[in-house]
């Protein structure tokens, strides 16, 4: 490790003695809403992203159909089976279903007719399986109001691909998980993570490189929802 | 005499190319306009300025701390972090690592500091394939060329020329438009993303006090990177680390309105170390290689030491009356524009890029911009100093330049000799008749003369119109 | 009041009429205007090159001048800069120059700013009846941050058919030396300025440098612009004596 502590050296000697300026310990004013979610929703909405009011009695699997049938979707990948139970969603298991370890939940439409309890059945969370699917939908850690940013993290029995590879997205929102700015998320970044990954997503991708013209989904997914839930 | 000459020619042929000089018009308005308004829209900027440039001075007053500080996060995370003193110790690193796991492919997402040190062509002599992934960077490659924007690096090529050269080189249709272009990336992208063992990315920030990489970006190629391939390689200069995750709130707000405009860019990934165990996918390896090369020079001189601010917004480009006019690949360097031309000769020397800090009109728009409150004009001109200064103590290299401005300041500092030198310059100019005609035959009037006609000496100075005027 | 006049060593040999009409405008404020005819140049030129030693020998010189001037007013935005920014840092922190310094760069003020700021003049009495449109040079704006000042001493001028251009504060490419050391992208950068000024329907473009004005009323002329270039101290001197 010769370079380390050449590294290191040559940098404290560069440092020192030249005077220091403060750390700044006030943070400046981020913006509040009296109404954040419509400031959600307004922002989420401008970048591309589909809002979905699911607050109301049986909107929330009102909410899951109208995705499910915009995205084409077959093929539904949950990112957890506490999701399910989190937001009482009714489903049942597939005979074939074993147990939940590496595997990852999905359900089945055919035709693309979504109904309830769900038919779930397990499948391998690789990269090829991943890949081939067009809807996933996992949770939010939280919402940031002032730019209509959905949190992720990645949690133990998830990882890092299943929010990325499918190439439409839902994230389910509650209310209660609604924050007005970064300045109120970034302090406790890693402090409730115990994942390796936490993700700021802000619509859909995109890119601009070609003449500054906006195209959508150039890598990662081209649709993105949210169903605000109570 | 400082040589601009080289930046001169290229200048030529960037005016005289109409397709580029098309480009830069379209795309550079846009984006200036974009950032105003944004930044217009956020009532405390001033504010949330200068808290970005106070982290980044403080820091950098004691970077020696803040380093040891991430390494040891990341490295209880389970990442290892390597040290890199130059260019070619980072670049051997990830050589190394990859023939000992005996991959040829990466795939690598946007990173100034990989076009630094040449990392594309030292991976390439080794046989290590290496795939770029933004969209910009892609067609760049696929070019043969190299970026001449901080974030847009194909700025300098039309949709045309884009659409020919996947047409050439990727069997899309002819017809294609933005939306074919960008679908054709994608798909073959994608199979990269699926193939390669190692993804390369940079680092916009890194946290020392959890030991978080923060990468920004739309595309959603910098997330594949660090999700697809077995191992994450990120390339950091060691001047991107910030104290503390509230600081991000800032940062973020200021680089993201900065450079695009934007309120949030679409992804903003804060990622530490590699995959945990109970996680389902994910690199397995993380490995962070610090990377000096000339940094710690600047950050010796604290003044100078400023410049190590920069966070890669690349407002100061799009603003650049200069680089409006050339673009960047007329600076011959991998940071162009008003950032490039006081990084480009500090990492370097002067000696190596000395024309960069003369190739400014020094109108200080460049510093409006900044985000962090970079005093670009004035650190040119201390360059231009220092510049003078090194060319001084080589003997052999007194030029006329020096010569002249040694007798300009014994002129100015006697106002006899003054008043003498103007009354035979002054006599000088009726007797030429037209001074113009014999202008073009001398520098610098030759040069003036070039573009703009050469203004009217005036029959009698200010200091005898005011004596009269008096008497 | 008492003012001493630093009218630059570009209006002294090439424009001077502009240095008489900054006499006659403060004159007609009611100031007390005197020139030493001792000073030379502010010592900008071999500062911006990188030329410090010497620049700092001429800027001594400047320094003899004007130490003992209760304010100096100065008819360009460049030159003051150079005297209330850039000279005080030619002289090591702590030294007696420096402090020297510091004091002459606080006493001296760009004309439109000693108009407006110090002598809270709303309008000459000058009259113009003329389109024109004005070009923020780039040290006023962005160093000394001078904006208002001079538009609002346009606006006091009778007659006169204010357009603001678009771009208004962008540079207009000349940068001292840089005007001959990269003539191209020099005059590149000001033709667009004057598609700005010429798209404004301005008759005249004012400004406080003549710097600034020489080198776009240079290209004017070369593309036969019809537009006149005008210092802001000769439109403010447009009254009757």
């Amino acid at each position: 490790m010769g370079s380390r502590s050449a590294m290191l050296d040559r940098i404290r000697r560069a440092c020192a003695g030249n005077g220091t300026t403060e750390l700044p310990s006030q943070m400046p004013d981020f913006p509040h809403y009296a109404d954040p979610v419509a400031q959600f929703r307004k922002e989420f909405e401008a970048v591309g992203g589909v809002f979905l009011d699911g607050r109301g009695s049986g909107e929330l699997l009102e909410g899951l159909k109208t995705v499910v049938r915009a995205s084409d979707s077959i093929e539904v990948y949950w990112e957890s089976q506490a999701l399910l139970r989190r937001y009482d969603i009714p489903f049942n298991r597939a005979p074939s279903h074993h147990k939940a370890g590496n595997l990852l939940l999905y359900s089945c439409h055919p035709e693309q007719k979504i109904d309830f309890p769900l038919l779930l059945e397990s499948r391998s969370h690789g990269k090829a399986e991943l890949a081939r699917s067009s809807l996933s939908i996992s949770p939010a850690r939280c919402g940031i109001a002032e730019t209509g940013t959905i949190v992720h993290e990645v949690t133990p029995g998830t990882g890092r691909l299943f929010s990325l590879l499918p190439p439409t997205r839902l994230v389910l929102l509650s209310e209660r998980d609604l924050i007005m700015n970064s300045a109120e998320f970034f302090p406790d970044l890693l402090v409730d993570s115990q994942g390796s990954v936490v993700t700021l997503i802000t619509g859909p991708s995109r890119t601009a490189d070609i003449e500054k013209t906006l195209v959508v989904g150039v890598h990662g997914p081209k649709k993105m929802f949210v169903i605000l839930t109570s | 005499m400082i040589n601009t000459a080289k930046i001169n020619r290229n200048v030529e042929a960037a005016l005289a190319d109409r397709q580029l000089q098309r480009n830069l018009c379209s795309t550079l308005g846009k984006s200036v306009r974009m950032r105003d308004d944004s930044v217009a829209e956020v009532p405390n900027w001033e504010e949330l300025s200068r808290y970005a440039r106070d982290v980044k001075l403080h820091t950098l007053s004691r970077l020696d701390h803040y380093l040891a500080m991430l390494e040891e996060k990341i490295t209880a995370q389970g990442g290892k972090v390597i040290w890199a003193e130059t260019g070619q110790e980072a670049v051997q690193f990830i050589v190394d690592l990859a023939r000992q796991r005996k991959i040829g492919k990466l795939v690598k997402s946007k990173s100034m500091l990989s076009e630094e040190i040449h990392l594309n062509s030292m991976l390439g002599r080794a046989q290590i394939e290496s795939i770029e992934t933004d969209l910009g960077e892609y067609i760049v490659q696929l070019a043969g060329e190299t970026p001449s924007h901080l974030l847009a690096p194909a700025l300098h090529k039309s949709q045309k020329e884009i659409a020919d050269l996947f047409v050439r080189n990727l069997g899309m249709t002819p017809s294609g438009d933005v939306h074919e272009i960008t679908s054709t990336a994608r798909r073959v992208l994608r199979e990269h993303f699926l193939s390669a063992p190692i993804g390369v990315t940079g680092v916009n920030f890194g946290v020392a006090e959890t030991g978080t990489i923060v990468l920004v970006e739309n595309e959603g190629n910098a997330r594949l990177s660090v999700s697809v391939p077995q191992i994450h390689i990120a390339l950091m200069g060691i001047e991107k680390v910030i104290p503390r995750t509230r600081d991000l709130a800032v940062f973020l707000k200021v680089l993201i309105r900065s450079a695009t405009g934007q309120k949030m860019t679409s992804y903003i990934s804060c990622l530490n170390g590699p995959r945990r165990p109970e996680e389902l996918t994910g690199p397995d390896e993380f490995y962070l290689v610090l990377v000096d090369n000339g940094r710690s020079k600047i950050l010796a001189d604290r003044f100078l030491r400023q410049t190590l601010s920069c966070i890669r917004c690349g407002a100061c480009q799009n603003i650049c009356p200069v680089y409006q006019r050339i673009g960047g690949h007329a600076y011959e360097s991998t940071y162009q524009g008003p950032i490039g031309a006081i990084l480009t000769p500090q990492l370097t020397s002067l000696a190596a890029a000395p024309e960069h800090a003369f190739a400014s009109s020094l109108c200080g728009a460049c510093q409006e911009v900044c985000p962090v409150q970079i005093e670009i004009p004035h650190i040119l001109l201390k360059l231009r100093e220092q510049a003078q200064r090194e060319k001084k103590t080589k003997a052999s290299q007194l030029s006329l330049e020096r010569l002249v401005m040694g007798g300009w300041a014994l002129v100015m500092c006697s106002p006899r000799l003054y008043v003498v030198f103007s009354r035979w310059t002054r006599r000088l100019w009726r007797w030429v008749g037209d001074i113009r005609g014999l202008g073009r035959f001398l520098t610098p009037l030759t040069h003036w003369y070039k573009h703009r006609e050469i203004p009217e000496l005036a029959a009698r100075s200010f200091r005898e119109l005011y004596r009269s005027r008096e008497e | 009041m008492k003012v001493s006049l630093f009218v630059t060593c570009l209006i002294d040999q090439f424009f001077p009429e502009v240095g008489l009409s900054t006499v006659k405008v403060l004159e007609k404020c009611g100031v007390e205007v005197s020139f030493d005819p001792r000073q030379t140049c502010c010592g900008q030129p071999a500062f911006n090159s990188g030329y410090v030693d010497e620049s700092r020998e001429v800027v001594e010189h400047f320094l003899a001048v004007f130490d003992d001037s209760e304010h100096i007013v100065v008819p360009s935005g460049s030159c003051a800069t150079m005297i209330k920014t850039f000279i005080p840092g030619l002289f090591p922190e702590g030294s007696s120059k420096r402090q020297r310094a510091e004091e002459v760069g606080q006493r001296t003020l760009e004309l439109s700013d000693f108009l407006v700021s110090v002598l809270g003049i709303q309008t000459t009495g000058a009259r113009f009846p003329q389109a024109v449109t004005y070009h923020d040079s780039c040290h006023l704006v962005r160093e000394l941050n001078i904006r208002s000042q001079p538009r609002q001493l346009i606006h006091g001028v009778e007659g006169v058919d204010f357009r603001e251009m678009e771009n208004c504060d962008r540079c207009c490419g000349f940068g001292g030396f840089f005007s001959v050391k990269s003539p191209d992208v020099s005059a590149a950068i000001g033709d667009e300025k004057v598609q700005w000024i010429r798209e404004s329907g301005a008759d005249y473009v004012i400004s406080t440098d003549v710097s600034c004005l020489m080198h776009i009323d240079g290209l004017m002329r070369r593309n036969q612009v019809p537009v006149q270039t005008m210092h802001l101290a000769e439109l403010l001197a447009q009254f009757d004596d």
